[in-house]
């Protein structure tokens, strides 16, 4: 649904978007994350053809993000960062500005559906300055989802949200994933992406990786058990490397960190050689990086 | 007009007259106006019926001020024409002073509310998007012209100034009032559209907008000190250089309020 090719974008002498190649696939939830000022704006905004590419090309849902930009711009629904609401306007009218703009059939179906769907049919004639964040934010989505675009670009959709707020938000893009719809997700919520996204693309400037969230953990850290004991003696740990297992052990305290490519093949030698050993082992746990961690790591090692 | 002009344009006109300085401006300033040239022309008439006719010289001088629009006039005639059509003056600056404040707002509005990108992510066209903010803006300021107009007219005839108010319909006046203000209603929304592109408050937009006014208040300073009189001839320059004007700002105002232009260039969007 998306491609991009050498997507490159470039404000004078800054270099935004440097030679970006990707590949969104039909019903796929990317999450696109990087620090504040990493180009992922500009982005969204050349592949919902706001703004044209320096050089490289896109195309969205099978248009050229340039020549065929109405297509484009048919296709997509963009939640910007700030809701951007006319807030004199009643919530309705809001959306059927841009029912009429997207060229909707059913405006007034669509809005009552919508309206409804998010909880907001009761505010429906409320000016929309008298909303709180969360439901900006949702009345943002509801016209971002009027034209029933096959594709979302959401811009932080959660940010400035109370936990509750964002908690509605989160599960309605989880329901709006499973109707098919492919979701390009720009966040900083690296658990909200964890949660969501089929893959993440970690971007800064350049697109530095893109992969599934476990498959950015496993190249990052491997994949790591942990084995806690009563006490660990010396001939506890002597025990598991007598196995000559291809194994990388660390011990930190009372527990004994296993790291290796199938640890799910080897923990049950492991575990055996210790108790053998005299060891009481009280607990094996696989260990789940957090996807911040990765993060930080791979941008940290970034210039 | 297609549906996105005009739901862009309805949009305009619930917003912006939901703004009560707006809807202020566009109410109170030709009420003024009217008020302005109907004292002081209605005033002047009965101030001078039955008063002692006017000196030769001080005639002279007068019709030297009011130009050939006072052939065959008595003293007090000319008089009341000659401040008949500075008045009339006044009220065509209306349609200069009107669309700024409501451009000022209906553009600088989107870019401190962060309208504008939600907008333009629509498939409206840049032309369509201006067309609309032109309508919505300058339509107002000429029917409250037009109507601030007939106000001042019909205030003259209500205190017995029939006959100024008949002279004042003259083909030039007409002209004036009916072709030439609608077009400099135009020019001055688009000399705000381009102004509110460079900066970000409604009031510094709508004051720096207001400068289009200036060569509107030479000519009531140059008719009211006798440089020159606003005639047919006049008038039909105005028009044709307004209509030169228009489109020169248009094109400036199309490549300004192109998507890239707002959302990488425009201060503040």
């Amino acid at each position: 649904m998306i491609e991009t090719r050498r997507l490159t974008r470039r404000f004078g002498e800054l270099l935004a978007v440097d030679r970006l190649d990707l590949d969104v696939a039909r019903g796929e939830c990317l999450g696109f994350l990087g620090p504040n000022g990493a180009g992922k704006t500009t982005t969204v905004r050349m592949l919902c053809a706001l703004i044209a590419p320096s050089e490289g090309s896109a195309r969205v849902a099978g248009h050229d993000v340039v020549r065929e930009a109405d297509q484009v711009r048919r296709k997509v629904g963009i939640l910007t960062e700030t809701p951007g609401l006319y807030d004199r306007l009643s919530a309705r009218r809001n959306l059927e500005l841009f029912g009429e703009l997207y060229g909707v059939d059913d405006v007034a179906g669509q809005v009552r559906r919508y309206l409804a769907l998010l909880g907001l049919w009761e505010r429906r004639d409320d000016p929309a300055g008298t909303f709180s964040k969360g439901m900006r934010q949702k009345l943002a989505i509801c016209r971002a989802l009027l034209h029933e675009p096959p594709i979302l670009f959401l811009d932080e959709p959660t940010s400035a949200l109370d936990p509750e707020a964002a908690r509605l938000v989160r599960d309605f893009v989880g329901e709006l994933k499973s109707q098919g719809r492919t979701i390009f997700l720009c966040t900083h919520n690296l658990e909200e992406a964890d949660q969501l996204c089929d893959r993440v693309a970690l971007f800064r400037n350049r697109l530095l990786v893109v992969d599934t969230a476990a498959s950015l953990r496993h190249q990052t850290y491997g994949r790591q058990v942990e084995v806690r004991l009563r006490e660990l003696r010396p001939e506890h740990d002597a025990a598991v490397r007598a196995l000559g297992l291809p194994v990388e052990l660390a011990a930190v305290g009372a527990t004994l960190r296993l790291r290796a490519d199938d640890p799910d093949a080897i923990t049950p030698a492991v575990v055996r050689a210790l108790v053998l050993a005299g060891a009481e082992v009280q607990a094996v746990t696989p260990i789940e990086h957090s996807l911040e961690r990765v993060y930080l790591e791979i941008m940290g090692g970034q210039p | 007009m297609n549906r996105r002009v005009r739901a862009v344009l309805r949009k305009e006109w619930e917003e912006v007259f939901k703004n009560g300085l707006v809807l202020f401006t566009m109410v109170f300033t030709p009420l003024l106006f009217v008020v302005m040239g109907v004292g002081t022309v209605g005033g002047t008439g009965m101030a001078t019926r039955g008063a002692p006719p006017m000196s030769q010289a001080e005639a002279a001088e007068l019709r030297k001020l009011a130009g050939e629009q006072c052939a065959g006039l008595d003293g007090a005639a000319c008089l009341d024409l000659y401040l008949g059509t500075l008045m009339l003056l006044l009220f065509m600056m209306l349609p200069l002073i009107l669309p700024t404040v409501f451009a000022a707002y209906s553009v600088v509005g989107e870019k401190t509310g962060r309208t504008l990108e939600p907008l333009l992510a629509t498939p409206i066209r840049t032309t369509e998007l201006l067309l609309a903010k032109v309508l919505a803006a300058a339509v107002p300021a000429v029917v409250v012209t037009w109507g601030g107009v007939a106000c001042y007219l019909g205030g003259l005839a209500l205190l017995g100034e029939g006959g100024t108010a008949r002279a004042l319909l003259s083909p030039a006046w007409l002209a004036a009032v009916g072709v030439l203000a609608p077009l400099l209603a135009v020019g001055g929304v688009l000399a705000a559209v381009i102004v509110s592109s460079r900066v970000n408050d409604p009031r510094t937009a709508q004051q720096l907008s207001g400068v289009v006014v200036m060569p509107l208040a030479m000519v009531l300073v140059g008719q009211s000190m006798g440089l020159f009189i606003v005639d047919a001839a006049m008038v039909g320059v105005a028009v044709v250089v307004m209509v030169v004007l228009d489109l020169a700002l248009a094109w400036v105002s199309v490549a300004l309020f192109d998507r890239e232009n707002v959302l990488t260039r425009w201060k503040g969007a």
